[in-house]
């Protein structure tokens, strides 16, 4: 049917990339909803999505879309061990041609859709927009007509449609919290449904590279010092780095709802006779992961600067999959004492496609862009 | 613009043939032009013109007197749920229940959804549910391996079903009293709170609002 390739929504994430339509919603990318948004080199070539994530660490590239936020025209292969790198237009390309590929073998091909419309962080500028929708082209992706829909509004958007579909009218100052992996976007928006049909103005947005990855980092420390490793004496560091990496990330996921998880290492990688189990309790966790709140906080308030005080704020809308950890919330409850919480967890992670293949995305002229000027976080090196 | 057989028929013809947004005077010289009765225009005033934005192919614009009517391609299956949703009169909680039926109803029957698509979501779904699976039996494999004990597995078996909305009813050997809603008895005919204990727990599983049973706690009397 014509209808279902209509709009397509396409957000190109940090971590993960994910397709939809207004009709069907989510667009299986291969055997799963979305594309790890991840590329690799294996023998000079370039490797995307899951045939990437299984390469060693070291030929990894991760975050690319980074790459954009910070200026940076090459991309590390490798993190932690980064020795090589990529030029950042040919791996965003490639992962463009296989978000477009899969897509269409899915049964919405990006080039019969009549609009398509792609995220972005709302800290963005022009030329980085630009850019990204460059990069779109060069995969082949028509971009003509194409609207470019910034994350923390689609995401509100997909929130304010399904209060509009329950009859209810939303007015009021709305900032979005969307802490992924990579990044944590924070905006601050004036939300107007008076007439029954939501409109959205960004007032200030603000961002940092603190977010789910540093969290996985301070984990890995904590782990180190507990078992009292030195990777430096060991055979292969690599390797017994990767596997403590792998059991922080693991912990960060289970400790975003579970009060505690007990983390079993592997010995033998580690060069122990036996090792005993690390019970990781929630107190634990938050402590760890504390510094980064604070540093999620002072984003917070870089956002709030020009679009007045904490209290204006009616509504503090969780996107990402960061937002599951509990202590995200108490600690923006603590500040946002009079807002309503919204958090849809279940589908965190696809609040953005959503949004932005819902009705009031597309109406352009009630989007209003951001008057301010972008406020870039202090460790985006922007 | 010729003259169309209905009043409604007009009204809806001047706004496709405008060319463009159109507003309420344009809208009533164009069916004046068309040779329709003044009764045509009353009938507009007296409300179709707050029901239009139902119809599929109007956008309707801006408020009170500057409201514009404009021509489009037919808006998706989802927006004219929205629409119809707003305009149900009944309490909000009701609306939600009813938008969420339709919904479920649209998809289930793919109006709008292309087969192809349909059938990559399933797969996706099976593939989902395989997966999760396998990662569960690759996990309780390397904690065995790496130390773990029963009591530690069961806890990260159960932990991973609980992101799944899968709810455990009882633990093996929890003494409990008999509840046929929850419970089936190995052997025996035990009234409704009697005590027993439990051989095998059970599984619910919440799915939105919804709770369903999907395996019973296998009990015997205590």
């Amino acid at each position: 049917m014509a209808e279902a390739t209509q709009i397509i929504g396409i957000d190109f994430g940090t971590t993960t990339s994910f397709v939809a339509t207004p009709e069907a919603g989510i667009v299986p990318l291969g055997t799963r909803a979305y594309l790890p948004s991840i590329a690799g080199v294996l023998d000079q070539r370039l490797l995307v999505g899951e045939a990437a994530a299984v390469l060693p660490p070291d030929r990894l590239i991760r975050s690319a879309k980074r790459a954009i936020s910070d200026d940076k025209a090459h991309v590390v292969v490798g993190r932690g061990y980064g020795i090589a790198t990529y030029p950042r237009d040919q791996v965003i390309t490639a992962i463009f041609k296989e978000i477009a590929a899969r897509a269409r073998q899915s049964g919405s091909s990006l080039r019969t859709a009549r609009t398509l419309r792609f995220g972005c962080p709302a800290g963005w500028n022009q030329d980085q927009r630009r850019l990204l929708l460059d990069l779109a082209k060069a995969a082949g992706v028509p971009i003509e007509g194409a609207e470019l829909v910034e994350e923390p509004v689609a995401a509100a958007m997909e929130w304010l449609e399904r209060q509009s579909g329950a009859g209810r009218r939303i007015n009021g100052r709305l900032l979005a919290f969307d802490m992924g992996g990579g990044t944590l976007d924070v905006a601050v928006m004036d939300v107007d449904s008076d007439d029954g049909t939501p409109r959205i103005k960004v007032l200030a947005s603000a961002d940092t590279t603190i977010a789910g990855d540093a969290l996985d980092e301070a984990i890995y420390t904590d782990i180190v010092a507990h078992y009292q490793l030195d990777l430096t004496c060991m055979n292969e560091p690599m390797r017994a780095s990767q596997h403590i990496l792998n059991l922080a990330i693991e912990t960060k996921t289970r400790l975003s709802t579970d009060e505690s998880y007990d983390i079993f290492p592997n010995a033998r990688i580690l060069g122990a006779e036996k090792l005993a189990p690390l019970r990781y309790e929630r107190e634990r966790f938050n402590d760890v992961f504390d510094p980064m709140m604070d540093v999620a906080e002072s984003t917070v308030a870089r956002a709030l600067k020009p679009a007045g005080p904490a209290v204006g704020v009616d509504y503090v809308l969780l996107v990402g999959g960061m937002s599951r950890v509990p202590l995200v919330r108490q600690r923006l409850q603590a500040i946002f004492r009079h807002a309503e919480f919204i958090a849809d967890y279940g589908t965190a992670d696809e609040a953005v496609v959503r949004g932005l293949v819902t009705t009031g995305a597309g109406r352009r002229r009630r989007v209003v862009s951001r008057p301010v000027p972008v406020l870039s976080g202090a460790t985006s090196g922007r | 613009m010729g003259r169309a057989a209905k009043p409604h028929d007009a009204l809806i013809a001047a706004i496709r043939e405008a060319g463009g947004p159109i507003g309420g005077r344009e809208l009533h010289r164009a069916i004046r032009e068309a040779g329709q009765p003044e009764s045509t225009w009353e009938l507009w005033r007296a409300g179709l013109k707050d029901w239009i934005v139902l119809h599929p192919h109007v956008r309707v614009t801006g408020t009170g007197a500057a409201k514009r009517y404009r021509w489009g391609k037919p808006v998706s299956a989802k927006t004219a749920l929205t629409h119809l949703a707003q305009r149900v009169k009944a309490p909000q909680w009701l609306r939600e229940a009813w938008r969420e039926v339709v919904a479920a109803g649209l998809k289930a029957t793919g109006i709008g959804i292309s087969p192809k698509l349909r059938a990559a979501q399933e797969r996706q779904a099976r593939i989902g549910a395989v997966r999760a699976v396998a990662e569960l039996a690759i996990e309780v494999e390397e904690i065995a391996h790496n130390g773990a004990d029963g009591g530690q597995i069961v806890k990260r078996i159960r932990n991973a079903l609980a992101h799944k909305d899968l709810i455990p009813i009882g633990a093996a050997g929890q003494d409990t009293v008999f509840d046929p809603a929850l419970h089936r008895i190995e052997v025996g005919d035990p009234k409704k709170g009697a005590p027993v204990f439990i051989l095998r727990p059970g599984y619910s599983w919440r799915y939105r609002n919804e709770v369903m049973i999907i395996e019973h706690a296998l009990v015997a009397k205590a």
